[in-house]
């Protein structure tokens, strides 16, 4: 941390209570709260648990950390609820179930309760022998909605730049109209009834506990706290028959998503890992968010999402306008660092900067048992731990918070979406989002390669300038005595007529030198299989095919594709045996392809990328257009078959499209749909990459 | 007829000319319903002075609320708007100075919005830069970057702009996915807002506080029917309410019954959408 101004605790009076009021789950005050063990060995760490956890629990909570869990007591008869099965894959469900109401105690390594329970085992190393007396000092209560829980959380790293002090004072103001009385009262009364006894025996005590509660004990203990002390030690409520504490992990992202494991999990973790080797005093979380931009920017860049420096500078200086605009010093994941990373920079970027900041290491099964998150028939969160189910509302991570998790595709078909598949006889077809894509990138080749085929033209000044003043025509007639201006103009070029009716073949070139794996072609009617009459639309070689998960999706990835007639397909609902029939007579005969060019003999000269440009120019009608790296060359026989045929290559470099579109043209899927010209079935976008472009 | 009025300015030291600014746009006093988020993202963007601030760019489909976003956005800051639109005969003189001959022989030089909005300390709005070709835009380079100058080869200046100018610049996501802007542009144009349709309750308020329709059962059943829309924008919502309005008016059915409402609405939906083909 940077130097902190002030100590990191607040000591009450001159007594030996010196308290670390904090806001859960958010990592400096956990960092605070270590710091303050590592200054002063206390004798007691009084915290805001309750004191119905045993000792031996307080133990087991301490020694779960740093993984990501939850402590889940229950409270309140048992109730009958109706779940919603989403598949038959967990028969052992039943319709019907008792459920008890959940009390979660989350136990992540950014809370300061949860860093007060580890100080001893963590700072073992700087105090020989510390055995603190760890106690629990709450006392048990039903979770309740309390006024002001929907404020936006406030940035934790103000202590860090105010002092402890001050941020305290300033919670006092926000926190107004947030207590829930006379629930709290009582809390706080008991708090302080065991804070004051500490006091009377002369120990010395960390007390950590939520912001909101320190005022009030202060105040109670001001009042009277000999009274206090006398107050005999409340007994540990009876637990009630047939419960009991469960040790749950929760994973890390669904942890951060409740709102558990600070802004970054990321960050939280590169802390987790400077407190094992010892540089916890050092660490500050603002310096570790911006190592894990460097970091990200790295990775984007070996994944082929590099950001340039000015786009970079434009980010930091987005991101610190937004910070100072919401009153913070550090950023909230969605809401600050993604949302400049991805309006700045790139949406693949940002995506990659958003896996970076959520990793962060899955819990250890054997610590805790697992759950699983059911929803109720009347739209409640139930979960299933063992044989025992809880009624579950998860903590509300702030209004505006906008937290979201990336979106992971389904591994597997639910039921009814595998018996839909089973009971139709579906067939292939291509996916609508990408065929939109190919149609856009095709209308932006043929855009610039008409845009190549026009000539400037120097024409006498009247109105207009047109491109601008052509000096040299200008300079020339004055200088034969003629005193006109001139000006460029662009006019399409005379000896090579329009260039494209929209229909010439178009080779994209995305990986030329990939060991091609597979390849086939599409055709049109594609989804009626009539292979008598059918006429092919596009070729493809690929490096890599795979079928994703059990959905039948095929997937490929594309080293380089000839478009023959795909594009010029209507989309959607559109297509049908007419419409299609109707774009295929519109070719000229020798213009359409009905043999894959690997098995035509005419073009058993040409190999790899040659071969596809060359089974373009046979099908060409006077130019093709090939998009590639400016530094693929294309062979002299497949120019010279092209001269032989009047066939123009026209050459188009790779910059004039969007890298990601590039890319993402580059993975090509057939999906099942579920009559012949149906659109896929919906649940094929799970599985199937997003096209954003 | 109202035309934009056009006033001299001497540019240039060494040859100075006389140019002619076109005065600022004006801004409809339409009432800004919605987007909050996006004001205060495009606000955070022109925070600062002069090369501090970022331009802009706003991305969506057509009739989401970019325009208007603008105009609210020069409202606020209580800045003068000048607005470019891009189209494809687009030239780069068009956007730094252009000359025309007037009185025969006289050639007259006249700026651009951007070169007023840059002289003048306003806001300059590109609207469709998607459709401008990409030579015509090579001129911004040095406007967007931290140079922050104009030059016009044809009236011979350079031309720094004022501390308070800002830009920004909106295209359709169609534009936008069909190869985007020249690379040097979508570097300079940054941060770039995405902007979706409106939830359809916010599209209803937006029509119903434009067309001024208070006609409680005709909003009622024009709520239904929009709550069934996943993507109707406000400008479709304002000229489908407007035109129920208007058919209500003329076949002067003064208390809307549900049913007339329903056919009404079908009636004019199917002229607006791909039905009345």
């Amino acid at each position: 941390m940077r130097t902190l101004p002030g100590d990191p605790w607040i000591r009450y009076r001159d007594t030996g209570l010196y308290a670390v009021p904090g806001i859960h789950h958010r990592l400096v005050f956990a960092q605070l709260v270590l710091e303050a063990c590592r200054r002063k060995r206390f004798d007691v760490i009084a915290v805001e648990l309750p004191g119905s956890l045993s000792a031996d629990w307080l133990k087991r909570i301490a020694g779960f950390a740093p993984a990501t869990g939850m402590l889940l007591d229950s409270y309140g008869a048992r109730e009958q609820v109706r779940l919603v099965q989403e598949d038959d894959a967990d028969a052992a469900h039943p319709r019907r179930v008792l459920a008890r109401n959940g009390l979660a105690l989350p136990i992540t390594p950014a809370d300061s309760i949860i860093a007060a329970l580890r100080c001893p085992r963590l700072l073992a190393p700087h105090w020989k022998d510390w055995q603190p007396e760890v106690v629990a000092v709450d006392m048990a209560h039903a979770p309740v909605e309390r006024p002001a829980s929907r404020l936006r959380v406030m940035d934790d790293y103000e202590v860090a730049v105010r002092g402890l002090s001050a941020f305290q004072e300033r919670w006092n103001e926000a926190w107004l109209g947030g207590r829930v009385d006379p629930l709290d009262g009582l809390r706080e009364r008991r708090m302080a009834s065991h804070l004051a006894r500490f006091i009377a025996q002369g120990q010395d005590v960390l007390f950590v506990c939520g912001a909101g509660h320190w005022h009030p004990i202060t105040r109670l203990l001001d009042d009277d706290m000999p009274g206090l002390a006398a107050r005999r030690s409340p007994a540990t409520a009876p637990r009630g028959a047939g419960r009991r504490l469960h040790l749950v992990n929760v994973d890390p992202r669904v942890a951060w998503l409740w709102g558990w494991l600070d802004d970054i999990p990321a960050v939280v973790w590169e802390y987790e890992r400077a407190c094992v080797t010892g540089t916890s005093a050092s660490w500050d979380k603002r310096e570790a968010t911006r190592r894990l931009v460097t970091a990200g920017v790295g990775c984007a860049q070996r994944d082929r999402h590099p950001a340039s420096l000015r786009r970079l500078a434009k980010m930091d200086r987005y991101g610190r306008v937004l910070l100072a605009a919401a009153g913070r010093w550090t950023p909230e994941l969605d809401n600050h660092l993604i949302h400049s990373a991805e309006t700045c920079v790139s949406r693949g970027f940002a995506r990659r900067l958003k896996e970076l900041s959520l990793e962060y290491p899955a819990g250890r099964s054997d610590a805790g048992q697992s759950f699983r998150l059911l929803e109720t028939k009347d739209g409640r969160l139930a979960l299933r731990v063992g044989d025992e189910y809880f009624l579950f509302k998860p903590v509300d991570p702030g209004v505006g918070s906008g937290r979201r998790l990336p979106l992971r595709a389904a591994q597997r078909l639910t039921a009814p979406e595998r018996v839909a598949l089973t009971k139709s006889r579906w067939v292939y077809r291509d996916w609508p989002p990408e065929q939109a894509l190919h149609n856009r990138l095709l209308a932006r080749a043929r855009l610039l390669a008409h845009r190549q085929s026009r000539d400037d033209v120097a024409r006498p000044f009247t109105a207009g300038m047109g491109h601008g003043v052509s000096v040299r025509h200008t300079l020339r007639a004055w200088a034969a005595g003629r005193p006109d201006a001139y000006v460029r103009h662009a006019r399409p070029r005379r000896h090579d007529p329009p260039a494209c009716d929209g229909r010439c073949p178009v080779v994209w070139i995305l990986d030329a030198t990939a060991p091609i794996v597979t390849r086939f072609h599409g055709y049109v009617p594609r989804e009626a299989h009539s292979y008598r009459s059918r006429c092919i639309s596009a070729f493809y070689w690929t490096k890599g095919a795979h079928e994703l998960g059990d959905s039948h999706i095929q997937q490929y990835s594309v080293a380089y594709t000839v478009s023959l007639m795909r594009g010029l397909m209507p989309p959607g609902q559109r297509r049908n045996a007419a419409t299609v029939a109707s774009v295929v007579g519109s070719f000229p005969p020798h213009r359409r392809a009905t043999i894959a060019p690997w098995d035509d003999a005419s073009l058993r000269a040409f190999h790899g990328c040659d071969l596809a440009v060359a089974s373009a120019v046979k099908y060409a009608g006077d130019h093709v257009i090939v998009v590639s790296r400016s530094s693929h060359g294309i062979g002299a026989e497949v120019e010279s078959f092209a001269r032989d045929r009047r066939v123009r290559i026209i050459r188009l470099r790779r910059d004039g499209f969007e890298p990601s579109a590039l890319e993402r043209l580059g993975l090509d899927h057939n999906v099942p749909a579920p009559t012949h010209w149906g659109l896929p079935f919906e649940w094929c976008g799970r599985f199937i990459p997003e096209v954003e472009c | 007829m109202h035309a934009k009025r056009f006033a001299s300015v001497v540019l240039g030291e060494d040859h100075p000319v006389a140019v002619l600014l076109p005065e600022p746009d004006p801004l409809p006093q339409s009432r800004f319903i919605g987007h909050e988020g996006f004001l205060a993202r495009c606000e955070a963007a022109w925070f600062g002075e002069g090369s501090e601030a970022l331009h802009f760019r706003l991305v969506g489909p057509p009739g989401v609320g970019k325009n208007e976003l603008v105009y609210e956005l020069a409202r606020r800051r209580q800045q003068p708007l000048y607005i470019v639109q891009g189209h494809e005969e687009l030239m780069p003189e068009d956007l730094a100075c252009t000359a025309r001959l007037a009185d025969g022989q006289r050639v007259e030089y006249v700026g651009s919005p951007l070169l007023a909005a840059m002289l003048r300390g306003g806001i300059c709005f590109f609207d469709e830069i998607g459709k401008a070709p990409s030579r015509a835009l090579s001129l911004l380079a040095s406007v967007l970057d931290d140079r922050r100058t104009l030059t016009s080869v044809l009236a011979g200046f350079t031309v720094r702009a004022h501390s308070a100018f800002r830009f920004c610049a909106a295209m359709n996501d169609g534009d936008a996915s069909a190869g985007g802007l020249p690379s040097f542009l979508d570097e300079r144009l940054r941060p770039a807002f995405t902007m979706g349709y409106p939830s359809p309750a916010q599209a209803v308020a937006i029509a119903a506080s434009r067309t001024g329709v208070q006609d409680s059962a005709l909003l009622d059943r024009f709520r239904a029917w929009a709550a069934s829309q996943k993507t109707l924008s406000p400008r479709r919502a304002i000229g489908l309410l407007g035109y129920l309005a208007r058919m209500r008016d003329m076949h002067a059915l003064d208390d809307v019954t549900p049913s007339a409402a329903k056919r009404l609405i079908e009636e004019v939906c199917a002229v607006f959408t791909d039905r009345a083909a």
